[in-house]
């Protein structure tokens, strides 16, 4: 029992370094990136603000698509149409 | 005779020496048995008892750096997959610079679509009266669906087992009982129906809006209507 757990224990260290060597690595190369893009935010706020995004959006897009369509049916005409009147694509 | 005489003494020296060993070895076990098991007992017992306390002792420092080393693990682990997953976005920031584009797009085409909308509905409003109308016109229809829900199918069905011959046939106190319990029931949902068209007659009278708002639109077309005008 005691050889078995010291053997983990001795994997679980080696495993510790090398989890913080690149721990290390992703540091710098995200400060490096985030100096190029003038962004100020910590990791975890980057993907916190990405998912929001992408939640924003796609929200969005199905409100802007039920609404285009209430219209169409209203003028009898398609979505598409609704959408060139607006100066839009319907893509993305 | 002196042959004779020399032949007994041999003999009587044997027996005397049989009879020294054989008391000389009961005593020789007697005092080797009492030491033997006690030394034994002694020396197994404690050193046994010592080895599996320090076997212990020893085990329970292992655990405990095994899980603290563990806990060092995992932190550093999900340090390291969210500056992962950080670092991919930043590396493709321009996908993120058009998330933010094609937001900007969805909200305009939504604040269009609502504006048009507005306008459309103001137009069907004014053809059927105007806004207080319209309003009139709903409260009058939530009227009738309370008059409906509340007809008089529970009478009917008091009534109907009031003529009942098998209703006729329960003791007189039971039938007391029953009809309090079917007219409480009556009075309860009349009190009901009057407390709920109460509501609508004061819906009514304080409705301060003179117009169909973005917000309630937004509302009844079932839009997040601070989604769609956050800026």
């Amino acid at each position: 029992m005691p050889c078995t757990i010291e053997l983990s224990n001795e994997k679980r260290e080696a495993q510790l370094e090398e989890l913080k060597a690149a721990k290390c690595r992703l540091q710098k190369e995200f400060e490096e990136l985030s100096a190029e893009l003038s962004i100020v935010h910590k990791p975890k706020d980057v993907i916190d603000l990405h998912i929001q995004r992408l939640k924003e959006y796609n929200e969005l897009r199905d409100v802007g698509l039920r609404l285009t369509q209430l219209i169409a049916d209203e003028k009898a005409c398609k979505v598409k149409d609704v959408f060139e009147e607006m100066g839009y694509e319907v893509a993305d | 005779m002196g042959v004779s005489t020399p032949t007994n003494n041999s003999q009587h020296c044997k027996q005397t020496n049989k009879k020294r060993s054989t008391v000389v070895s009961p005593m020789g076990n007697h005092q080797q048995l009492p030491p033997t098991p006690y030394t034994l007992t002694k020396s197994c017992i404690p050193r046994v008892h010592k080895e599996s306390i320090e076997e212990r002792k020893l085990a329970n420092r292992l655990k405990l750096l095994n899980n603290e080393l563990k806990k060092q693990v995992d932190s550093y682990k999900k340090t390291n997959n969210q500056l992962g997953q950080a670092i991919k976005i930043l590396r493709k920031y321009d996908q993120e610079t058009k998330i933010l584009l094609l937001i900007d797009k969805w909200r305009s085409i939504s604040q269009g679509g609502m504006s048009y909308m507005l306008n459309s509905t103001l137009l069907k409003i004014d053809r059927m009266g105007g806004y207080e109308e319209l309003r009139r016109k709903e409260l009058e229809a939530e009227k009738r669906k309370i008059e409906y829900q509340v007809d008089d199918r529970l009478q009917d069905e008091m009534d109907n087992v009031l003529e009942s011959e098998e209703f006729k046939a329960l003791p007189d106190e039971d039938q007391e009982e029953y009809k309090a319990r079917m007219q409480n029931r009556i009075d309860e949902m009349t009190i009901w129906k009057e407390k709920e068209l109460l509501k609508l007659d004061e819906k009514l009278k304080s409705n301060s809006e003179k117009e169909m708002t973005m917000r309630e639109l937004s509302q009844r077309l079932k839009v997040d209507y601070d989604l769609v005008f956050a800026e």
